[in-house]
């Protein structure tokens, strides 16, 4: 065994733990099991130690690892919990194609507006403060699907089968994440100007 | 001018009613395409329709920048002091209990119980 990471698996805590907790944190909303999540993580980790090559950064490894614990529970919750969230918005697609002259196009006050400035918004701070502030107002399962589906790029029949959802269930549910990311974006960062007023 | 500027608009309103799925499919369609491609035909009539529609090309536009938002996060993470973080009671406990299992794997814990099994 002559990887560098064998001698002291507490610096990973040092080092990284912030940094899985939030990876966790984000996904689960549950700051205890999302606690528990980093320690089986870090676990699993110093116990298969010798299969860490050393080709990815440490930190790549270990939110490896902790990517997988967390898919592992999502596919026991899965079983264990409706997707009631499916009836997220709907209310509020309603409302965003309601128009009395030509059904199911847009309405004027949600539609959507000229964004200024996007090209530089992701080097801005500020911005992934409010990214992080509206992907927090989606209902939990929600925005699972979509920072497992956009943020961490995993396949669609993967995301269906962990979460054991149907794809046109999945597609229901990241369109409508769009749609109301892409509004709160609009309302918070875009017409905002960066002054981000508390709406909920 | 105004009159007819206003009947032009609302002609091309028109044709697109006729010719396209609503809006309010169109959305949809455009977020289905990032999971599962859509077909030629389909990708045609909303490259029509986002030609008159201007909301739905912002749309689509938007929806862009949200996908390219995602991957960014994905591959950069969060500067670290918008991260929350680890309670130093949490950090203790997992400390300890990497120093325990290290200790297990030290003492040859796991190849005996390997044995045992």
């Amino acid at each position: 065994m002559n990887t560098p990471l064998s001698a002291d698996p507490e610096r990973w805590v040092d080092e990284h733990g912030d940094y899985l907790f939030h990876y966790a944190l984000s996904r689960l909303r549950d700051p205890l099991k999302a606690e528990d999540l980093v320690q089986d993580a870090l676990l699993a980790a110093l116990r298969g130690i010798d299969r860490y090559q050393g080709r990815s950064t440490e930190r790549t490894w270990l939110t490896g690892i902790l990517k997988n614990k967390l898919l592992d529970y999502f596919r026991k919750v899965g079983r264990e919990t409706s997707f009631t969230d499916l009836e997220f918005y709907a209310e509020e697609e309603e409302w965003t194609f309601e128009n009395q002259l030509f059904p199911d196009h847009w309405n004027d006050g949600p539609a959507p507006g000229d964004w200024n400035g996007m090209d530089g918004a992701m080097d801005r701070e500020e911005f992934w403060r409010v990214f992080h502030q509206c992907a927090g107002k989606l209902p939990e399962r929600v925005s699972r699907v979509f920072l497992l589906r956009e943020v961490d790029q995993i396949p669609s029949d993967e995301i269906c089968g962990t979460l054991s959802i149907s794809a046109a269930n999945l597609w229901v549910m990241l369109h409508r994440a769009r749609l109301a990311l892409r509004r709160c974006l609009e309302i918070h960062w875009f017409n905002a100007e960066g002054q981000v007023g508390d709406e909920s | 001018m105004s009159a007819i500027l206003k009947w032009v608009r609302w002609r091309g309103i028109l044709i697109l009613a006729a010719l396209t799925p609503p809006c309010r499919k169109i959305t949809a369609l455009a977020s289905r395409d990032y999971e599962k491609p859509i077909g030629l035909g389909i990708r045609l009539r909303i490259k029509i329709h986002t030609q008159i529609c201007v909301a739905c090309r912002r749309y689509l536009n938007q929806l862009e920048f949200l996908h390219k938002a995602g991957g960014q996060l994905g591959e950069v993470g969060l500067p670290s002091e918008r991260q929350s973080c680890l309670r130093a009671e949490a950090r203790e406990r997992i400390k300890q209990q990497l120093r325990c299992e290290q200790a297990k794997i030290g003492s040859g814990f796991h190849s005996r119980m390997a044995g045992i099994r």
